[in-house]
This record gives C-alpha cells, structure tokens and sequence, in this order.
C-alpha cells in the first residue's frame, strides 16, 4: 500500500480495463482472458502469477497486441500514454514495440535468432527506432552488454547465440529489451527456462535495471517465490481471471483466497525436514472452452461449498486496495467452518491438504456433507 | 573433424564417379548395332577383312572388361578419347559446348532461385491469403507443364506473337557481347527454370510457415521491426539452409536437364552434342559426355555441402 500512496499523484502509465481475450476454437470458445482490470504507475512492478493455463502469458501478449492469429477477439480497454492499445492500427504499434514496451521472453534458447549475431540482434531496434548510425549502435550496444554483466562485451557482439549459455543468452535478451529505453517492460517466466543457480542473478539484474531506469516492469511467473520481494503489486489469476489482488506484503502476510494460500503452499520451504513431500494443488486447471458454472477454483479448492460450485465470486475489496474473489475468504470464520464441514465429510482435495498427500483426481467434487 | 568430414565426402564421390562410369560403359555397351558399321560408309561393310582389322586398329575386340579399364584409366588422366566417327577429341567437343550449357543451367538456376524466394516468402508471410493461393496455382501449373513445350510456347509467344527474341540459335558473350548472348538464352532459360522454380516457391514457402511460427519471430516482432525486415533478415535465412541445397542440386540436374531443352532451341551445347553422338552409335562421345556431366553434379553437391557449413553457423563450428 505504500507504494499505491507514492505514486498517488502520478498518472498510472497503463491502465487495463475489463480486458478479454478468446480464442475461437473448433470445441468452442477458449476464454484465455476474462475480464482482467488493473492499473501500472511509472517506476512500479507488478507481478502477475497463475499455473500454465491460468491466461498469465496470453494476458501480457493481449496488452502488448502480440499474440495475434485470426480467430482472436479481443475487448476492453488498454490504456497507455494518452492511448488505447486495442485501436492503434497494428502496422503503428511498430513505433511502440521495443521502442515504449518491450518483452524479455521466456526461453533465451529459442527467443534470439540462431543465425543472426548477437551485436545485430541488439542494435537492429535500435537504429530502427532512433535511426542512429552503426558505429553508434555499436557502442550503445556494448554499453548495454556491459550493464547486464556480459563479460568480453566487445567478443560478444560478433558471437551468435549458440555460443552463450542460457543465463549469458538470457542477459543478452534483457540487453535487447532494454536498449531503447522503454516506459514498461514485460518479463514473461524471465527464468523459468534458465538453471537455479542462474534465476536470482536475472531476477536481480532486472530489478537493478529496473530501478535505475525508472521503469515499470510487468513479471509473469508460475512461482510466488520468485515475485516475492521483487514486485510491488502482485495479480493472481486463475482460469483467465484475476482471482486475488494486493499488494505483495498483503498478498503473503494476509492471504485471502484459497488459490493463492494454495501456491504459496507449494513452495518448497528449507526449513522442512528432507523428503518431506512437495505440496501439489490436486487436480488440473479447468479446460477453458468449457462453460463454468460456480467458482472456476472450486473443483479443486479445499473449502469449496454447495454456493461455490454454483454461484462466481466476483472480486471485492477486502481492505483498500486488497480484492479477492472468494466466498469463503482464508482467514475468516466461515472459511474455517468451511474447512471443518468438507473435513469431516471426507472430501478428498480438503483431506488432501490435512494429511499432506497429493490428489490428482478430483472428480468427486460435492462434497457429500453438504447436499 | 572437418577435414574428415570433408575427405569422407570425397572418397564418396570418387566411389558415386567408377559406379556411375561402369553403368554408362556397360549401358553404352548394350546399345543395338555395331559402333563400327555406323564408321564405315555404306559400300565398304561388304569387306569383312577390312571391318576386322579397324575393330582391332580400335581395340574394339578386347574383352569388355579391359576396354573398361583401359577406358576409366585414360579417363582418370583426363583423356576421355576420340569420336570414332570425327576424329574429334572428346575433351574437345566437351570444351566447345560446355560453355552454352553450363551458361543455361546457371541462368536457370539463378532464375529460379531468384524468382521463388520473394514468391515464397510472400506466400507463407499472407499463408492462406490472396497472394498464396494465385501463387499456389502458378506453380502448380508450372510444374505440371514440361520444359520442352513451356520452350515451345515461349517461341510461339515471344517470336511468333511479339517477335522480341530469337527462337534459335546462340550468341557467345566472347564474340556478340553479353547483351546479345542473353537474347538467345533467356528464352531457353526461363523455360528450363519454370519446373525448379516452382519446386523452390513451394519448398521456400513451407519452409518460412514453419520458420514464422518460431520465438525468435515473436520477438523480434515485439522489437517493433517491420514485417518486411523481419522477413528478410530473421525468416528467409534459416530457411535458406535447405533452400541452397535444393539450389545446388538443381543446377547439377539441370546441366542434364538442358539436353531436351538445348534441342527445342537448337543450341550448340552439349545436350544436342550427346544426342548426335547416340543418333551417330559415337561409343566415346556418348561414354565421355555422360561422365563429364556425373562429374559436374557430384562436384556440385560436394560443393553445396560445404556452402552448408558456411552458412549455418552451429555446423560451422562443429
């Protein structure tokens, strides 16, 4: 909250509103993105946090217009420096990728050109966007490549990727991302693709470039781990839709809904004893194409009663700036009565978590008390 | 590691050349009628004393297999023997016409090289689009059409209707210049490249769908680079990998492939050289000149090989 209060008085620099994205498909229509609000001051980071299938990707690639095929629809509105993104014509937003958004991928092995060398692959925006000259590209190429650590800059810019290893590749993607100065970054799984010992090294490089650039930055990640610390305000979505909202101390001290107790449950913690089992969320994100009745969360959801398989939350405030979309917020009465009530009636994804087994199956989703 | 690689594929080459001389001696060698009535004129093949001794004189009554030996070993120092019938050396023929068909392999190849890499890459940019689909239709009607008769038609078209070019007949850069030289070839050319081109364009296109759908198209998308640049830069050349492959093997097939085409124009090229020599029973032209041009495509494969490693970076540095 006491980054909402800094930034009181600038204009957010992208503000996201009622946003959806679907894709048309032969079994029906896929709801990537349902409806998704949200607001980016200058300088903030905000994190955006979901399973594989949660829309987390297909989210940022609609806000930067990049995820683009024929059978998308897109609507809401995108809002960002004065313009709406969904009406710029798509041969305009060439002025803007790269130049006042840009995005570091998720895999360096297959993000950067495999035939094209690596000074090219940083410059070539570059020259396109300032048309400045190649000697100059050069340097501020080299530059660049000094600012995210690669060592023997000068080497590098005649290397082609294969040559680099991931976290080098990676640090050569940030460099790209980078170099034209942009207003918003968009960091998609940044490390996901990468070794352990590497992901903390680009975490921190970007949060330091971040900073001194006074950028905003948007991470994408599957892992509240990696968000933790880094980002001001953290988004979690579940099934296309923004399930939690907060703050990041709120979101990790005050935890509200079920889905978000539930990731942060299956980080590995170092002080449990070894071997102790890793914490799944039973059961898979639901297919999407299919039309949900209830809560989208409930099938898997350890409170889940008879109102959520049958009524959607809608997401509220809990306190300022802290919306949840839950009837049975963690934390609260009625979701400890919840839990009791699904626990001595056997429900298998609540007795799941009491006994700290991992179920896949949650087919069996009324829990029997409650009918 | 190279340098193996690279002896490997020339003790392959050398193995490809003796398999494919030992077949075009014993293919030549199985022809109906006898080499020597075809020399002789018709009033001196009642002298069979006669015919027995330039039998001899040429060394036509050894066994096969020491002709063939005595062939490929002359053949190994480069003498690849006489026409019976002229006299004629056959490196000399060979040097005389290699110029008209190494000149229309070429400009066909670069035709069509030239012509599908923009027609490909257009199609698969607008996959599906107006552009792919009367594209799509060109070269299928481009490839169901045989060189010789797309000849036919451009003579029809381009001397009968328009009279721009000549329907016969060559003009050597040495003597007429290159502009004249290209009057008589372009027309043999472009219809020896129609086949090979579409083959390219859709070889290309395939190619460049699959190259497109590729992150790092994503990304430099999401540089803001124009869709023509990342076209070019970023998708035609890893796709051009296979692409100059297909390149290289077609200008050694089409070296073959101008024997047809050479006659339609009535070209002084090799192509119409061989047909005479089997119309002639000429055993030494027929056997030199299908050599010569097996030699000319396993070279050029060999050498496309190797362009293979200039390009593709990750096998350069293997």
């Amino acid at each position: 909250m006491a980054d909402a209060t800094t930034h009181l008085g600038d204009a957010p620099l992208l503000v996201v509103e009622d946003l959806a994205t679907h894709f048309a498909i032969d079994a029906g229509l896929v709801r990537a993105v349902d409806g998704v609000s949200f607001k980016l001051y200058p300088g903030q980071t905000l994190g955006i946090v979901g399973e594989s299938g949660s829309g987390k990707t297909v989210l940022a690639r609609t806000i930067m217009r990049l995820n683009l095929g024929g059978n998308v629809r897109t609507s809401g509105h995108v809002r960002f420096l004065e313009k709406d993104l969904l009406d710029v014509p798509i041969s305009d937003m060439t002025r803007i990728w790269g130049r006042e958004i840009a995005m570091v991928f998720q895999d360096p092995m297959t993000s950067l050109n495999p035939v094209v060398k690596i000074g090219r692959q940083v410059t070539e925006h570059v020259r396109k966007h300032f048309g400045i000259s190649k000697a100059e590209a050069r340097n501020l190429a080299i530059e660049l490549l000094q600012s995210v650590r690669i060592p023997e800059a000068e080497a590098r810019f005649e290397s082609f990727p294969h040559e680099l290893s991931g976290g080098m590749r990676q640090r050569v993607s940030i460099a790209i991302a980078l170099a034209c100065n942009p207003k918003l970054l968009f960091a998609d799984e940044p490390t996901t693709a990468l070794d352990v010992t590497v992901q903390h090294q680009i975490l921190n490089l970007l949060g330091m470039q971040q900073q001194e650039r006074d950028m905003a930055m948007v991470l994408v990640t599957h892992d509240l781990g990696v968000v933790a610390g880094r980002t001001d305000e953290i988004i979690v979505m579940y099934a296309g839709k923004i399930v939690e909202q907060a703050n990041t101390s709120e979101i990790f001290h005050r935890t509200s809904h079920p889905y978000t107790e539930a990731l942060l449950r299956s980080i590995p913690k170092i002080d449990q004893p070894s071997h102790t089992r890793l914490a799944a969320i039973a059961g898979r994100p639901p297919d999407l194409a299919d039309s949900l009745q209830g809560c989208s969360f409930s099938p898997r959801c350890p409170y889940a009663q008879e109102r959520c398989f049958e009524e959607d939350p809608q997401l509220e405030a809990l306190a300022t700036d802290h919306l949840s979309a839950c009837w049975y917020p963690v934390g609260t009465p009625e979701n400890q009565a919840a839990w009791e009530k699904n626990l001595s009636a056997g429900r298998p994804s609540t007795l799941a978590i009491a006994n700290g087994q991992i179920v896949d199956d949650v087919s069996v989703q009324l829990p029997s008390g409650t009918s | 590691m190279l340098s193996k690689v690279i002896a490997a594929r020339i003790a392959r080459l050398v193995a490809t050349l003796f398999a494919v001389s030992l077949l075009t001696f014993l293919m030549v060698e199985q022809l109906p009628g006898d080499p020597i009535l075809a020399i002789l004129p018709p009033e001196a093949l009642d002298d069979l004393e006669n015919i027995e001794r330039i039998r001899s004189e040429l060394r036509l009554d050894d066994p096969v297999l020491t002709r063939y030996g005595r062939w490929v070993g002359n053949a190994m120092q480069g003498d690849l023997g006489k026409s019976y019938i002229t006299d004629q050396p056959v490196s000399d023929a060979i040097k005389d016409r290699i110029p008209v068909t190494i000149e229309l392999a070429f400009l066909a190849t670069l035709i069509a090289a030239l012509a599908a890499i923009p027609i490909g890459a257009f199609s698969a940019y607008h996959e599906g689009g107006r552009f792919d689909r009367i594209a799509s239709a060109f070269t299928t009607t481009a490839l169901s059409i045989p060189a010789f008769l797309a000849g036919i038609f451009f003579i029809w078209l381009f001397t009968l209707k328009f009279n721009w070019l000549p329907s016969s007949g060559w003009n050597r850069i040495t003597d007429k210049g290159i502009v004249a030289n290209l009057k008589t070839a372009i027309l043999p050319a472009g219809a020896l490249s129609l086949a090979a081109l579409a083959i390219n364009a859709r070889l290309i296109r395939a190619d460049m769908i699959g190259t497109l759908k590729e992150d790092y198209i994503l990304s430099a998308r999401a540089k803001g680079l124009r869709s023509r640049y990342i076209l070019m830069r970023h998708a035609l050349r890893p796709s051009s990998l296979t692409a100059i492959t297909v390149f290289g093997l077609q200008f050694g097939g089409l070296i073959g492939g101008t024997v047809v085409i050479e006659t339609v124009f009535a070209l002084p090229g090799l192509g119409t050289r061989l047909i005479s020599g089997i119309y002639q029973r000429d055993v030494m032209m027929i056997q030199g000149i299908t050599l010569f041009i097996a030699t000319v495509y396993v070279v050029v494969n060999l050498f496309v090989d190797l362009l293979y490693l200039l390009l593709d970076p990750r096998i350069r540095r293997q």
